[in-house]
């Protein structure tokens, strides 16, 4: 589903973009690693990570680990938005 | 000495070699052997390099005819990156911007060079960040939960902002109450390598 990198960047709360931040920091990252970064819970990461996902802001690559099971990686899309974010 | 045709076609490799190399180094850093071990895209980015580079020769010679001249190779090893990361526009409307739609016919290879090279980046970047999970795994295979966290909060201790302090000690409080223990103990263990300052975790970061 496309959307418009404008409306984007007002969909999500200044904590949501912090997520996508630190990601693009990162690299890649799983949910995990991320959620420690941030001093917070998987089970809230994960989901806004999807979420992400969805719109195209980030892509993941599935594997095989015990705890996590995709690692995930901000797209272009993800930065051009992020720029916009912070450009307001 | 006469210098044969092969030496000059392996002057123009080798160095075609360095360049390319030394953009993977820039990328990878300490990384680079790991990244040609794991990621094929590093290897086009080679191959791409390289044979742009003695293919370019080729046609040098052909074109100028210029024989086993090593000037002529030195110049094409030291040119040919051009060919791979620049746009070569053969028409634009008179007046019109490089904007690439209707008023200009491009051969952007500028963008292809750089999409491997992201792609490049991608399958390394994923393949560390899925490595990565060994280490905590280990870590909390081989210590106990009492052990990782006197570990954890040895390391809070000695962390000098104190506002830093209570965040982190907030914090190994909330992994604490995990039911699951080893799920527990797996965030505990990512928990003391980000404290630690896992160096590899901030790589790739583009």
């Amino acid at each position: 589903m496309k959307y418009d990198l404008r409306d984007l960047a007002q969909q999500f709360s200044e904590g949501d973009w912090t997520i996508l931040e630190r990601l693009g920091e990162r690299g890649a990252a799983t949910p995990t690693e991320l959620a420690v970064r941030l001093r917070g819970m998987t089970e809230t990461i994960e989901p806004k990570l999807k979420e992400f996902q969805e719109k195209g802001l980030v892509e993941a690559t599935p594997f095989e680990g015990e705890y996590d099971h995709e690692v995930f990686r901000i797209s272009d899309r993800g930065r051009k938005v992020l720029r916009l974010v912070h450009a307001v | 000495m006469e210098i044969t045709a092969i030496a000059l076609y392996g002057l123009v490799t080798f160095v075609s070699l360095l360049f390319v190399l030394g953009e993977l180094l820039q990328t990878f850093g300490r990384h680079l052997s790991w990244a040609l071990g794991h990621s094929w895209w590093s290897w086009l980015l080679i191959l791409l390099n390289l044979g742009t580079a003695d293919a370019t020769y080729c046609l040098v010679r052909l074109a100028l005819n210029v024989g086993n001249d090593p000037l002529t190779a030195v110049v094409v090893a030291a040119a040919y990156p051009i060919l791979l990361r620049s746009r070569f526009t053969v028409f634009r409307q008179v007046g019109a911007a490089d904007d690439q739609q209707l008023t200009t016919l491009s051969i952007p290879m500028d963008n292809l060079y750089t999409a491997i090279q992201q792609r490049c980046v991608k399958q390394v970047g994923s393949e560390v960040a899925m490595r990565r999970t060994l280490q905590p795994r280990q870590l909390a295979a081989a210590h106990t939960e009492q052990e990782l966290t006197q570990a954890i909060k040895e390391l809070i201790a000695a962390n000098q902002v104190p506002a830093n302090r209570a965040e982190n000690e907030k914090y190994l409080r909330e992994l604490s109450k995990v039911a699951d223990e080893g799920l527990r103990k797996f965030r505990l263990a990512v928990f003391r390598g980000d404290l630690s300052g896992d160096k590899a975790a901030s790589l790739f970061g583009r």
